[in-house]
């Protein structure tokens, strides 16, 4: 497969509390500028393997790394490695929308704000910019201020998006970020996702099926903690090579 | 019996509690300020300034000492520490300090402070024995606000390549804040209707306290002594119209504090 | 097996697309009959066949299309579904093109004493064959067989061309009985066609199993 590699899994093993076994030697190449969608059954690893790539995992206790995930060339489990430098570098959208208690502007500003920016213009800037890029500004421009619970769960959900492209990542993983969203909002979201493509490398958990195939380039299909098959989108949607990714896909699973 | 008339006779029950609850408040209330009202005059003011300043120094240096400290040990609980033992340990002493009646922390104020510290009977010796009064109020509260702040706001912080420190201090404390609120208001309310611990403590000397050595009597005290040794001619007259101040000091903290937050939001 | 309304769906409409293809089997062996008995009543059948054929092909259509916007299917039950699409309306075709051979060798057969060149017989033979080996293909789900029909069509192709042959030297001998000649060139035109539809099915059937329809082309190469 072709394009630059962004980040890589080498043999990658997770265990929690010490012995249950959450992501068996996970093999993945990610590209560049793509948008790579993970699909499978709940509990399958998906979204565990979501949160190695930012270091999210860390937050959980018991939690037992083996093996490498490589991004730009640097093993983040290994020495000297910052991760507030590569939270910054990685953004992560999550399945509910979780706006800050403060307003519109306060959420955006943020990020920026606690990676040192303070000149009110430059923020005012990202703000802009990170709303706009998120297909939103136009909703929110006339009430910055306002608190973002305010907003409808859609609009929640862009702000998010907006409010992680704000510290300005490289790469946006996102763990299901429409399931709690109605369809329209939800058809918006998939809108973004395919415009940031050109900018981002996009992760994407997903359980919609249908969006997995509208929106990524490549899908890795879990199962049990491994990755079963993982190929152009097309292919695993028209052609999978794997019976069981079949089963899963078609709704005959289990 | 069917089920109609059971849920009739559960619904008439609720509502009885909520009426008995309603009008005892309002019977109260109304019956303070009907017979106190009258009671209520410049002068009257002024013979009362002592204990008014009194009980609102006590109010602030209590509060001073007891909310940093509160605040910070339910942050340690909640967010810090990991050993379970520990957490169980101080969560005990937690609940065991909130369920000693005051006349002990009176007591303890008056070996300690007063006369072991040698802080005699003063505002400084009251305040700190209600400062750990309310103590086992503000860390329980403030624990579970602390809990309520949903994890995603966290998650959300992390993400963004936040500090755990970041984390705390821009999202999870503000976002805590009404609960911290509401601890601080059920405390100060505490610290106004205390009389053991503050008699024990602060003394009764009815004068304008000159600072935190000073020693004084605060609004219930010198409520207590109204009615309890009626000193006085009109004592009890004048009783109804210090639970009067002291119902509209209440209210009028209450208020302040809610108007205070809500402004900053 | 989660999908069972699906499942039952999607099974439905494969024996309808076995149906279709034995009825069109039952058409083109009824056209050979009716030709060389020049029965009337046979041709009739033909004719209603066609007719049928026609209906249960838009029947299969309706099916494919509610079953994808009910279920969405992916992987290969669209390809499945696509197939189906796709063969229903060759085998029409194939059915219809039956038809209009009958209407034309008989017009010929009434100015010609009953008598049909070789090569006409020859080409019937072929596509009879390839169209019962494609409906085999197809219910038994055999890539093999399928792939064997291009063979076929290599046979067929000669014949069409020493047909198209013999068309000429006849109209430069006999240019008076131009139109008839025509109505031979049609005819085997005609069988061209129904060995191209089958070629077509032959390309779906291995799309179906393969999943990916260049499969075809490489086959071909």
């Amino acid at each position: 497969m072709d394009g630059k590699t962004k980040i890589k899994a080498e043999n990658l093993n997770l265990y929690y509390d010490g012995n249950k076994q959450a992501l068996k030697d996970i093999n993945l190449d990610l590209k560049e500028k793509e948008v790579t969608a993970l699909i499978g059954p709940s509990g399958c690893g998906k979204s565990t393997f979501l949160k190695t790539i930012n270091r999210m995992n860390d937050l959980i206790p018991n939690c037992k790394i083996e093996g490498k995930v490589i991004f730009d060339e640097k093993d983040i489990y290994g020495d000297n490695i910052d991760i507030i430098n590569l939270r910054k570098k990685i953004g992560m959208v999550f399945q509910k929308p979780n706006p800050f208690k403060m307003s519109i502007y306060d959420n955006i500003a943020y990020g920026p704000r606690i990676h040192g920016i303070k000149k009110k213009s430059t923020l005012d800037e990202i703000v802009e910019v990170s709303l706009r890029n998120s297909y939103i500004w136009d909703e929110v421009k006339d009430r910055l201020k306002t608190n973002a619970l305010s907003l409808s769960g859609g609009q929640q959900q862009r702000l998010c998006i907006a409010r992680a492209l704000a510290v300005d990542p490289e790469v946006v993983l996102m763990d299901e970020p429409t399931s709690a969203l109605d369809p329209i909002s939800t058809l918006k979201i998939e809108d973004l996702i395919s415009k940031l493509k050109k900018d981002y490398t996009i992760i994407i958990v997903t359980h919609n099926m249908q969006q997995g195939a509208r929106i990524s380039d490549k899908t890795a299909f879990f199962l049990n903690g491994e990755v079963i098959e993982y190929d152009l989108t097309e292919n695993i949607f028209m052609n999978p090579q794997n019976p069981k990714t079949e089963e899963y896909i078609t709704g005959r699973f289990g | 019996m069917n089920t109609k008339i059971k849920d009739g006779i559960l619904l008439a029950l609720v509502y009885l509690a909520a009426i008995i609850t309603i009008a005892s408040l309002f019977g109260i209330l109304g019956y303070i300020l009907w017979n106190g009202l009258g009671a209520l005059s410049f002068n009257f003011f002024i013979d009362l300034a002592p204990s008014i300043v009194t009980t609102m120094i006590v109010i602030g240096v209590s509060i001073l000492f007891a909310v940093p400290v509160g605040i910070f040990a339910a942050i340690y609980l909640n967010e810090y520490s990991k050993n379970r033992k520990i957490v169980e340990l101080i969560n005990f002493a937690i609940d065991s300090l909130a369920g000693i009646p005051s006349i002990l922390y009176g007591l303890f104020g008056l070996v300690f402070f007063v006369i072991t510290l040698n802080f005699n009977w003063s505002i400084l010796s009251g305040s700190l024995t209600l400062a750990i009064m309310i103590l086992p109020v503000i860390i329980r509260v403030t624990q579970e606000s602390l809990k309520m702040v949903p994890i995603s706001f966290r998650e959300g912080s992390f993400a963004l390549g936040a500090s755990k420190v970041m984390t705390l201090g821009k999202i999870v404390i503000p976002s805590a804040s009404r609960g911290i609120i509401t601890a601080v208001i059920l405390s100060i309310g505490r610290i106004v209707g205390e009389t053991a611990a503050v008699f024990l403590t602060v003394g009764t000397v009815n004068k304008m306290p000159s600072g935190v050595f000073s020693s004084g009597r605060t609004l219930s005290v010198h409520l207590y002594l109204l009615v309890k040794e009626a000193i006085g001619p009109d004592a009890f007259n004048e009783a109804f119209g210090t639970a009067t101040l002291l119902i509209i000091i209440i209210l009028v903290i209450v208020l302040f504090t809610q108007l205070i937050f809500r402004g900053r939001k | 097996m989660n999908r069972e309304t699906f499942d039952l769906a999607l099974n439905e409409v494969n024996q309808d697309i076995v149906e279709l293809g034995s009825k069109t089997i039952q058409v083109l062996e009824k056209t050979k009959v009716a030709l060389t008995n020049l029965d009337e009543n046979l041709a009739k059948q033909i004719y209603s066949d066609d007719d049928y054929i026609d209906a249960k092909e838009i029947e299969i259509s309706d099916k494919c299309i509610s079953i994808i916007i009910k279920e969405q299917p992916i992987a290969r039950d669209l390809r499945f579904l696509i197939t189906a699409l796709k063969i229903s309306s060759d085998f029409e075709r194939i059915c219809d093109h039956s038809a209009q051979i009958t209407k034309l060798t008989r017009k010929l057969l009434k100015h010609n004493a009953g008598i049909l060149p070789d090569s006409i017989d020859e080409m019937f033979t072929i596509t009879l064959d390839m169209v019962k080996r494609i409906v085999k293909s197809y219910a038994t789900n055999d890539v093999e067989i399928a792939m064997g029909v291009y063979d076929d069509d290599d046979q067929l192709d000669k014949a069409y061309k020493s047909m198209v042959k013999w068309i000429k030297g006849k109209i430069e001998n006999n240019v008076d009985k131009l139109d008839e000649y025509l109505d031979y060139l049609f005819i085997s035109k005609y069988f061209e066609r129904i060995g191209d539809r089958t070629n077509s099915i032959a390309k779906w059937i291995i799309y179906k199993e393969k999943g990916n329809i260049r499969h075809y082309y490489n086959v071909k190469d």
